[in-house]
């Protein structure tokens, strides 16, 4: 879109004019649009990287699903982000952690403390996700191979809450990660295996295998 | 008219009478709007979570008939304003893009910024 080249062009050489927040927005920006504009982002990062200290736990989740979503495998920035997370983990409310899990397990980046500090910082407030929060944060732990079993079972009890307001994605995702890690909570399972049989004709063929080979492997 | 709007919203004050009055008489006066006032009153209701599909239309009209005189906060916050009410309007989107380019070097840091993030949400 000719307009985002514009603002791309304008950006690129004065984002060391732009509050963090602004240069995290504009890189989710990008990113939610699936353009990828190399020296943007180049840019962002050095930049990022240069004033991460500034950036809260959202500025810190947008610039880590941007780099995820556009597999911007930019290692040293990712590693000052995990850092920075780890540092205002506290500050951190549901949808951050959930960002900043999914985003380093889409990158396949297994940052030990990094996910131990997602784990106690949500283990305590797990009540407070939102349905597709969950489902990210199951994924993205399973797709780590993180077993942290109090952590898997507080989550099963926060999800069963919720399972009405899974779709068909979050339903096998979840069915997947407790295969994965082989934790067989016959009542959770029990649950979403009653959510899929109410929801199954929204269910497309690749759903309907990953639930399948869940249940299989369990 | 615009700025009680706009005050409502920055107040959060959410009294839907008179809202509606201000939506109506808007409407009445809509080809006296200018840049401001239709960024402004866009991104009133929109603030206020109470989108106005009426007035969004004819707020889009307007805009598109005097997008030449708008400045390069009234492009973002009018952009802002139809990206979260949800509202995608193609030709208000290519009247407002034509001119941010050509004034896109006006814009400051937190008017490009929205206007990326307006552009992903809409």
């Amino acid at each position: 879109m000719p307009w985002l080249d514009a603002i791309a062009a304008q950006a690129s050489p004065k984002l060391s004019e732009f509050d963090v927040q602004y240069i995290a927005i504009t890189a989710w920006a990008y990113s939610n649009l699936t353009i990828f504009n190399e020296t943007l982002l180049q840019a962002i990062s050095a930049e990022a990287m240069s004033r991460i200290d500034e950036c809260g736990p959202q500025s810190l989740a947008n610039l880590a699903l941007s780099c995820a979503r556009q597999k911007y495998m930019d290692e040293p920035l990712l590693a000052a982000i995990a850092s920075a997370a780890i540092a205002k983990i506290s500050e951190s409310i549901p949808l951050n952690l959930s960002n900043f899990a999914w985003a380093f397990a889409t990158l396949l980046i297994h940052d030990a403390p990094l996910i131990d500090a997602i784990s106690s910082q949500s283990l305590p407030q797990l009540q407070d996700f939102g349905a597709q929060q969950l489902a990210n944060t199951v994924w993205a732990f399973a797709s780590l191979g993180v077993s942290n079993r109090p952590w898997l079972d507080s989550t099963a009890s926060s999800a069963i809450q919720l399972l009405h307001e899974y779709g068909p994605q979050g339903l096998s995702n979840t069915a997947w990660a407790y295969a994965k890690l082989l934790v067989n909570d016959s009542p959770f399972l029990d649950a979403i295996a009653e959510e899929v049989r109410a929801k199954i004709h929204q269910f497309h063929s690749q759903n309907l295998s990953n639930m399948s080979w869940s249940f299989a492997a369990l | 008219m615009a700025s009680t709007a706009w005050a409502f919203a920055k107040l959060m004050v959410k009294n839907a009478h008179c809202l509606d009055a201000i939506a109506a008489a808007s409407l009445r006066n809509i080809c006296e709007f200018e840049g401001q006032q239709i960024g402004n009153m866009a991104w009133a209701f929109s603030k206020l979570g109470i989108p106005n599909g009426q007035l969004l239309d004819a707020l889009a009209a307007q805009a598109i008939g005097i997008s030449s005189d708008m400045g390069t906060q009234e492009i973002s916050n009018t952009a802002w304003a139809f990206a979260t009410s949800m509202m995608k309007n193609e030709p208000l989107l290519h009247a407002l893009s034509s001119e941010a380019i050509r004034k896109i070097t006006l814009f400051d840091a937190q008017g490009l910024a929205m206007s990326a993030w307006s552009l992903a949400t809409i």
